[in-house]
């Protein structure tokens, strides 16, 4: 049994303490906002905040979670509504097949929290080891650089 | 926010809807596209074959329209796109549309969502049965209303005329849309478009950057089991002997499922089934052989194989006038390359009640699951396919093999649903690639530079071996007990062809031949990856068409012109270039400016680009600093679609032509994760600039391939121009370059 | 030594200079007139262009931005042993930048750490090596900064302890570490040779980061280049004190500086990163110079030894990929889950026993990497390592880095490894 924050609310998950946080946040506690890439640290598409952290949880253990606090693409909702970051991508068609977008968007919502005025180079550096096979990189960038404007 | 899937889980569970009754029996969908049209008027699109307009739109009792199409969304937008034609058509708000697709039981046949036909086929049907079906509520209303037709108008379902109204809704009782399109009904004046040719945002997209329910990976129904398949270490190896007692025993694992050399398991955790599949890969034993090529021999693999068939593309031999003075030779090599998807492949299957029911996001659910119902020997239509969308597949992934591995293991634990998403290395090492292929060129020119003979020579093994409702088609069925044997895959032909796609270059010559050996032999699984064999093919001819025109002493671009009669090919160079301020540039140490061109398909959309590059002599590095592309792709009914479309494509060719080539040794493919198969990364990517072309009222071409091709050749040139050094072999990685360098 | 013992031997020596140096030096500076307001000095293209070559050179624009601001408007924070440093405004604004600033006054400031006002520059400014500059190139680079954009910005207070918020006091610091002499080239060695020293010791400053400090915080002539630290991280010996397991070649090292990585040294990191991304935009010359002349301080590795760094390195890199490490030492069991599906035989990385971070003295610059990542440098853009502070306590940080020394090092066991987890967690 692990507990943990999840988006604010306290969860207790009954899973073995070595499964990828990533297939017990999605199977376990039903979350949209993770996905399977590679499971291999090597692709971003499963990246989550734990205490504000980027991590990437395919290869974190649901043990490494414990007690601490998780924050996933539907923790960052607004009452309900899209956060400005959410917004930004919505708003500048940020992806394609947008498989990546989740990702993305928890990596630069680390990236926002440390630097709230990103240059462009930043926002490139700081998503680069995210993956996005169907070219939406540009507009992501200009999502990031949008929300930061913004906010 | 809509959530497509929330609308179709309570459309199918039947809530809230319906004026009208299903128009196709659930089961009987196949058989639809073989209706015979007989001597009916030709209808737009995919309205030729599924007639019925109901087949297309239902008017629901909940003040809302339902579009049904067989075309799927692979993230290009298309869902919306046609939204937008059937809300402007029908005089709707794009609110009240709702829509399903790709399910094998409710919507027409359109066949495979590929090839850039989306817009083409589904834009047209949906366009024309829109129109209809708006015409059919017209007269119900001017029936009710007591008022002439023409002098009545509609606005967001309600018609209203003499001051009174009646909605859509109220009409549509009974069988209004039970009947067959016309043709004789005219869409709207381009005038009274409304959502047409505006960027509308994505209906998709919401769901995906908020954690909505939107993803096959993401669906999770009750009592949801999860599947893993083991692969034989190489394509052929068999089965020799597994011992599966321990895995079996293994917490978690809920059943091993052996079927010839095909081996899957059935756990109640994704990591539980992962991990077991892993064990029983190491207690199995295979009998291996070595028969791979391997990457450096692919090449001479490909001129020295026996083709299966020898194709001329194209005759057109000269006729008389003078010999050439001058004749130039070249050959280009593209290795094969993977789709690549972020996320892997995935599929739930249920067989409940006799029937397979299947969540895929394959692009031919239709094809598919007729392919699924032969392996397993079930009838076609207790098998049914619901499309749900997947990462974006650029062609014939997983998909479908997932969706077929699923139902393997559905099958040997009924009334379970059976989840399975390939890992990594499954998905990296087993996926059908895109060909390999070399093309040899030749030109004969006259004493000015200018051609007068063109002749291509292409070497390439299958770009099709989709589904197409062979079992043999799908991976694990060919490790079965009972194996289904691949089926012999065929080039396709005219207009669209295959590996010969794009072979005949646009450009007008006196002589040009095209010939085409198709080699059905495949060293690596191979099948259709964005843009067929155009982007070797646009490679070559406009790498070639710069050698050319350096040849003769003369500007690449308007090289390009003296052959190019295509009024709008030659406004697609032209403006490419005068975005990209071709005349204005100015050579400096070290950088180089290339363009490339196709019409894609050479019936499809139109597009060039133009790119300037720094290439780094001391380490072979080169670097992209700006790309433009133009793009014609006829009427525009998105704008933003298409630039997200041209500008994807771009920069996925940028990284097949810098960085990207499948590794295999002799027995197995080595390029097994993103470590050992890189792609282009966010620091990589230039600023790029799509300048549209807009042809309203003009066909709909579609554009979802239309700037690989050009792309692979205009980073070609611009190499050569910044080094002097002409690249013929793909990708140009670091290592490659720094070697021609100093070659 | 640890931090509080170090600046109270600090005050006790500033102390007694106080006496001597500070009453003799502290008002020597003049102030000097200012521009006339209303002229906007202008300059020859060619000498804006070769100032804004040797800024770069120079890293002006590294530490006079801060994260996200404008270009060379200051307020970077620059924590140092004695307390917060600000970086000043060195735009041509009249107020709170260099406006004001006459050729003369910008000159002395170079090479003397003198402001325009008179005022004492602290040593954080490595005015002690742009004093070796020579004075065209000083001018140079004023005239390039006099021809950027103006930006109102004045600099955040510094946050000093006493005594060192006395910036008279810099005056004895002055005078006993600040050799204002040029340097003399020798005849001896070729130009580039001289160039390249001349680069190393003057603009480039590379002894500001890479030499040890004494408790005074200057530079230790005794031991130049034998390396040093730079926000939390180690900035490794040069030359003589390489110490990498396959010496650097000159080849190897232009990589570094261009590209920001070598196949046989790994990736530039931490505060390196800005300084090859100002190098990779410099002519091929200059850095071909600063190579030279860096692999001419080092002594010659016998071949033998370097195959058998090879071989070394080779051997201990991880065969299998990512895999359930059924491991019992619990730092392997988290390389095999976490590092090796990158860090492995056949991938793309650089084989992690040639990595100068595993061969250094101690772990800081290995725990850097594991918690925060590597954002590349612009010249290697896929070189990028995903954070890992999220996934990994400090407690596991520890055992991971124990563990890499253990197998990609021959050197002895890092000490004190969870108390540079600590510190490197906090200061983030
Ligand atoms: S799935 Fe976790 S990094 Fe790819
Ligand atoms: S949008 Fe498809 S992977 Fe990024």
């Amino acid at each position: 049994m692990v507990t943990f924050k999840l988006n604010q609310a306290e969860v207790r998950v009954d899973a073995p303490a070595t499964s990828p946080l990533l297939f017990v946040l999605a199977n376990d506690l039903g979350v949209n906002g993770v996905k399977y890439g590679c499971g291999r640290s090597q692709c971003g598409s499963c990246t989550v905040l734990i205490d504000g952290e980027p991590v990437r949880s395919c290869q974190t253990p649901v043990s490494a979670a414990a007690g601490r606090s998780v924050t996933t693409l539907e923790g960052l909702l607004e009452g309900g509504k899209p956060s400005k970051l959410q917004q930004a991508f919505i708003d500048e068609q940020a992806a394609q097949c947008g498989y990546c977008a989740a990702g993305m968007i928890m990596q630069a919502q680390a990236l926002l929290d440390r630097n709230p005025a990103p240059s462009e180079s930043d926002v490139r550096t700081s998503l680069n080891g995210n993956l996005c096979r169907c070219g939406a990189h540009n507009r992501i960038v200009r999502a990031v650089l949008r929300a930061a404007k913004e906010a | 926010m809509t959530d497509i899937l929330l609308d179709r889980r309570r459309l199918l569970a039947g809530a809230g809807y319906v004026a009208l009754s299903f128009s196709i029996p659930a089961g009987d969908a196949l058989a639809q596209a073989a209706a015979p049209a007989g001597e009916k008027p030709r209808l737009p699109g995919d309205l030729n074959a599924v007639r019925m307009i109901s087949a297309w739109i239902r008017i629901n009792a909940d003040k809302t329209v339902t579009l049904l199409v067989g075309k799927v969304e692979l993230g290009q937008g298309i869902l919306t796109a046609v939204s937008q034609i059937c809300a402007d058509e029908l005089d709707i708000d794009m609110a009240q549309l709702k829509i399903i697709s790709g399910d094998t039981a409710l919507v027409p046949n359109e066949g495979v969502t590929a090839g850039s036909f989306s817009m083409p086929n589904c834009g047209p049907a949906v366009r024309q049965a829109s129109a209809e079906a708006r015409k059919i509520m017209i007269d119900l209303a001017a029936a009710k209303l007591g008022q002439p037709a023409e002098s009545l108008t509609v606005k967001a379902g309600v018609v209203s005329g003499g001051g009174a109204s009646v909605s859509y809704w109220d009409l549509a009782v009974g069988q209004a849309l039970e009947r067959e399109a016309t043709g004789t009904v005219k869409p709207k004046a381009l005038a009274d478009l409304r959502y047409v040719g505006q960027p509308v945002q994505r209906l998709d997209i919401p769901a995906k950057m908020t954690g909505g329910e939107i993803f096959v990976q993401e669906l999770r129904p009750k009592g949801l089991l999860y599947g893993q398949v083991v692969r034989p270490p190489t394509y052929k190896a068999k089965l020799a002997s597994l011992d599966s007692s321990a895995v079996e025993k293994t917490p978690g694992v809920v059943k091993v499922v052996r079927n010839g050399s095909f081996i899957g398991v059935i756990a109640e955790r994704e990591e539980q089934a992962n991990a077991a599949a892993q064990a029983l890969f190491a207690a199995a034993k295979w009998d291996v052989e070595k028969a791979l090529p391997g990457t450096d021999g692919m090449q001479d693999w490909l001129l020295n194989a026996k083709p299966n068939k020898v194709i001329e593309t194209k005759k057109q031999p000269r006729a008389g006038g003078d010999p050439a003075v001058k004749t130039l030779e070249a050959t280009y090599y593209r290795p094969y390359h993977m789709h690549a998807s972020i996320g892997t492949s995935s599929a739930i299957a249920t067989l409940a009640d006799g029937v397979m029911t299947i969540q895929t996001h394959s692009q031919s659910v239709f094809e598919t699951s007729q392919a699924i119902a032969k392996m397993l020997g079930m009838e076609p239509s207790k098998v049914r396919c619901q499309h749900v969308q997947g990462s974006g597949c650029y062609g014939h992934n997983m998909a479908d093999d997932a969706a077929a591995d699923a139902a393997l293991l559905a099958a040997a634990l009924p009334g379970k649903p059976i989840r399975l998403q390939y890992t990594r290395e499954g998905e990296h090492r087993w996926e059908p690639y895109g060909s390999a292929m070399v093309v040899k060129t030749k030109a004969g020119l006259d004493k000015d530079g200018n051609v007068l003979d063109w002749d291509l020579t292409i070497f390439s093994t299958p770009h099709g071996t989709r589904p197409g409702g062979e079992a043999g088609n799908l991976l694990s069925a060919r490790y079965l007990e009972k194996p289904f044997a691949m089926p012999t895959p065929v080039n396709g032909g005219a207009p669209n062809f295959a590996a010969d796609r794009n072979g005949v270059a646009l450009y007008e010559f006196p002589g040009h031949n095209v010939l085409t050996n198709f080699i059905t032999d495949m060293p690596l699984r191979a099948s259709s990856t964005r843009g067929l064999g155009a982007y070797a093919n646009v490679f070559a001819i406009e790498s070639f068409i710069d050698e050319l025109a350096t040849a003769a002493g003369v500007d690449p671009v308007a090289y390009r012109l003296r052959f190019m009669k295509d009024e709008r090919a030659r406004d697609a160079i032209t403006k490419a270039a005068e975005v990209f301020g071709w005349d204005k540039w100015r050579k400096r140490e070290g950088r180089g400016r290339g363009i490339g061109f196709a019409k894609y398909k050479n019936i499809a959309g139109y597009c060039a680009v133009a790119l300037e590059v720094d290439v780094n002599k001391r380490n072979g590095r080169i670097r992209v600093l700006r790309a433009v592309a133009s793009a014609d792709s006829g009427h525009i009914v998105n704008p933003d679609g298409v630039r997200n479309q041209i500008e994807g494509g771009l920069v996925q060719s940028l990284s097949w032509t810098l960085k990207e080539e499948v590794k295999f040794d002799d027995t197995r493919v080595t390029s097994e994760d993103w470590a050992s198969y890189p792609i282009l990364t966010f620091n990589e990517i230039p600023p790029i600039e799509v300048a549209l072309i807009n042809r309203p009222g003009t066909p709909f071409l579609g554009t979802g391939e239309a700037s690989q091709g050009p792309t692979g050749a205009a980073l070609a040139n611009a190499v050569f121009d910044a080094t002097g050094v002409r690249f013929r072999r793909l990708p140009l990685t670091p290592e490659r370059v720094k070697a021609g360098l100093t070659a | 030594m640890k931090l509080a013992a170090r600046i109270f031997i600090a005050a006790l020596v500033a102390a007694a200079l106080g006496s001597a140096g500070f009453m003799a030096f502290a008002n020597r500076h003049a102030s000097l007139p200012p521009l006339d307001a209303g002229v906007r000095p202008s300059f020859p293209q060619e000498l804006v262009e070769r100032g804004e070559q040797l800024a770069g050179l120079g890293d002006c624009a590294v530490c006079h931005t801060r994260p996200g601001g404008p270009a060379l408007a200051g307020g970077l924070p620059l924590p140092t042993p004695f307390g917060t440093i600000y970086s000043t405004n060195i735009t041509p604004d009249r107020e709170t930048g260099v406006g004001a600033w006459t050729e003369q006054a910008f000159q002395r400031a170079m090479r003397e750490g003198v402001d325009r006002h008179g005022r004492h520059l602290y040593p954080a400014f490595p005015y002690d090596h742009f004093a070796k500059a020579t004075s065209e190139d000083v001018r140079a680079i004023y005239a390039w900064l006099m021809t950027r954009t103006a930006v109102k910005a004045p600099a955040p207070q510094n946050d000093l302890a006493f005594p060192f918020n006395i910036r008279a006091l810099v005056a004895g610091w002055n005078l006993l570490f600040l050799d204002k002499a040029p340097l003399k080239p020798d005849p001896a060695k070729s130009e580039a040779w001289n160039q390249g020293r001349y680069y190393v010791e003057g603009l480039g400053h590379c002894g500001a980061c890479h030499s040890p400090r004494n408790m005074l915080g200057a530079v230790r002539s005794d031991r130049p280049l034998a390396g040093g630290e730079a926000e939390g991280w180690y900035a490794p010996g040069l030359g003589a004190h390489a110490g990498a397991p396959v010496s650097w070649t000159q080849e190897a090292l232009l990589n570094y500086l261009i590209d920001g990585w070598d196949e046989r040294h790994g990736v530039a990191g931490g505060p390196m990163t800005a300084v090859v991304n100002q190098l990779a935009k410099q002519p091929e010359d200059v850095v071909k110079a600063i190579a030279a002349y860096l692999v001419s301080l080092q002594p010659e590795q016998p071949k033998e030894a370097a195959d058998r760094a090879m071989a070394f390195a080779k051997d201990r890199e991880f065969k299998q990929t990512g895999a359930a490490a059924a491991s019992t030492d619990k730092g392997e069991a988290i390389f095999a889950r976490a590092c090796a599906n990158c860090h492995r035989a056949g991938g793309q990385t650089v084989p992690l026993a040639l990595a100068t971070s595993l061969g250094a003295p101690d772990a800081r610059n290995l725990v850097q990497v594991v918690l925060h990542g590597v954002q590349p440098p612009e010249g290697a853009p896929e070189r990028s390592m995903p954070r890992f502070a999220g996934a990994l306590n400090d407690e596991q940080v520890g055992d991971l880095v124990a563990f890499m020394r253990t197998r990609f090092s021959e050197k002895p066991a890092w000490t004190n490894v969870p108390d540079v987890v600590k510190q490197t967690r906090a200061a983030h």
